[in-house]
């Protein structure tokens, strides 16, 4: 599904991955880790390809998108939801708009995504909030409503970037849930998170990064 | 669908940028109305000073009637030519005598005619041109029966520098306009986008494709020339209704015989949409999404 070989990624004077290699199989759950500024956010931009690395070969899908023609890439991108580590909800759009705009990238009518939009939002718990501006949202509430646009498309990959961040435990929990279930449906997750709480009891993989290597592979 | 939404949407937002675009291309466009009126009227006049034009063949005396029904052929083989018409000897004293009524005393001892017969010719509407002219006359002055061929140069040279000028200046002028009123929806709409940078770069990460993102800005350019155009037409009805029709513009004695024909009147508004339109291509067209 995702495959990473000897993957390097320099910012112009921080070197954030010297060679990166791993491979998520289709279906798979499993974790990153590692301290704050550790390459995860950048690992997993590197896979929707909204940073190309300096070196090593990237394969999403069974498709080489290093050297991947830049037309492609939308299509891409349309095969992977992603929950941003910043968000990225728009402003001035209801939270419906903002859920239901994955489903109108990828074509779909008005009519046939209404119900689809608000079973996602009842999934997070944000029915009630449907009609609300993003602004108006506390953290918590705003992450879920960038994981329900992240899944509601049924993407094939799933990447997930800090999603538990501004969550208290239980929502954290919830949201983890979530996950798992999509997972189970078929969608390959890759999740990327310093809360070990997360991942503890799972039985998942969880690769830990550490100065822009992957250190240690362990299971959950 | 989603398109013409968040362009309204986006529209709504940014109302004082919007405002101030509409307002800049009406009033371009409202200049541009004025400059083709004007264009249009002095090509109107011009085409009627063309048709006053004529050329006189002085015919000798001595010719044939089938000199003369051959001369009337080879004239009408000109493709300029449009009509031609016959004065005799008798009919050119007539006209003489006419126009003379009150020195009728200079023909009493006129001892015969001593006009010639002549033809006239007018030519088509289009198809005077100076050089053209030119060269059918010396051809003609060559040709059996032919005495003299008179035509007003001067005249004539006259005429095509009105219409040439005036349609150089006046093309010149509409580009310019046009350019200008293009540019202010193009500047328009890649400001609006600079200000949606980080909502275009989310459409991207979330997969939208260049026209998905565009679309928006596309429908709202065209929106704000449309409502240019409008405001153009509705100032154009305003000044040349009430204004100009209504008491002021007979008293002005040029304007009673100006034109203002209705298609010019609503051109803004097509023209508006268009420019929009295009201004908004441009402006995105080079975007890297
Ligand atoms: N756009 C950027 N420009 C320069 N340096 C960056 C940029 N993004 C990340 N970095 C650096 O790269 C390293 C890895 O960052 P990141 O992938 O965000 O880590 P993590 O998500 O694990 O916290 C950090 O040292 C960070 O400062
Ligand atoms: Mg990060």
């Amino acid at each position: 599904m995702v495959r990473f070989e000897n993957v390097i990624k320099q910012y112009e004077n921080q070197q954030a991955l010297t060679g990166v290699t791993f491979q998520a199989i289709r279906g798979e759950l499993l974790f990153f880790t590692g301290a704050s500024g550790a390459g995860k956010s950048t690992l997993l931009k590197l896979i929707y390809r909204a940073i190309e690395p300096d070196g090593g070969s990237i394969w999403v899908n069974g498709i080489d998108t290093v050297s991947m023609r830049a037309g492609h890439v939308p299509g891409l991108r349309r095969t992977i939801g992603v929950v941003f580590q910043d968000f990225r909800l728009l402003s001035g759009r209801t939270i419906y708009d903002n859920v239901a705009l994955a489903l109108r990238i990828r074509g779909m009518a008005e009519r046939a995504l209404k119900t689809q939009v608000m079973e996602v939002l009842k999934m997070v718990g944000l029915r009630h909030k449907s009609d609300c501006w993003p602004e108006t949202l506390s953290g918590g509430e705003q992450q879920r409503a960038v994981i329900a646009r992240a899944i509601v498309a049924e993407p094939v990959l799933l990447l997930a970037d800090e999603p538990t961040g501004n969550l208290d435990p239980d929502t954290a929990a919830g949201v983890m849930r979530i996950f798992k279930d999509i997972n189970s449906r078929g969608t390959t997750v890759i999740i990327a998170t310093h809360n070990r709480d997360l991942y503890t009891g799972t039985g998942r993989k969880v690769l830990k990064l550490a100065d822009g290597k992957i250190e240690t592979e362990t299971t959950g | 669908m989603s398109g013409l939404r968040s362009a309204l949407a986006g529209i709504w937002k940014e109302k004082w940028i919007n405002l101030l675009s509409v307002l800049s291309m009406g009033v371009g466009l409202f200049i541009l109305l004025v400059a083709l009126f004007a264009v249009y009227n002095l090509n109107y006049f011009a085409s009627k000073l063309q048709d006053r034009f004529s050329m006189t063949v002085y015919l000798d005396d001595g010719i044939s009637q089938q000199g003369l029904a051959s001369l009337e052929t080879a004239i009408k083989a000109s493709q300029a030519v449009g009509t031609i018409s016959y004065i005799s000897k008798a009919a050119a004293l007539q006209e003489l005598k006419k126009d003379m009524k009150d020195s009728a005393y200079l023909f009493e001892g006129l001892d015969g005619n001593p006009l010639p017969a002549s033809i006239e010719v007018r030519f088509k509407r289009g198809s005077l041109k100076s050089e053209a002219v030119q060269g059918l006359a010396s051809q003609i002055k060559e040709m059996q029966g032919v005495q003299d061929v008179e035509y007003g140069a001067k005249f004539l040279e006259g005429i095509e520098r009105i219409i040439t000028g005036a349609r150089s200046a006046g093309v010149a002028f509409l580009a310019a306009l046009l350019a200008g009123v293009l540019f202010v929806c193009y500047s328009t709409v890649k400001i609006l986008f600079y200000r949606r940078k980080d909502e275009v770069e989310t459409l991207g990460l979330l997969g939208a494709g260049g026209w998905f993102i565009r679309a928006p800005f596309l429908v709202e350019g065209a929106l704000l020339g449309l409502a240019g155009g409008l405001l153009a037409c509705l100032a154009a009805y305003g000044v040349f209704g009430g204004f100009f029709l209504g008491g002021f513009a007979s008293s002005v004695p040029v304007l009673r015989y100006m034109l203002f024909p209705s298609v010019i009147f609503f051109m803004p508004v097509p023209a508006g949409l268009f420019i929009g339109f295009t201004g908004a291509l441009i402006a995105l067209g080079r975007i890297k999404i």
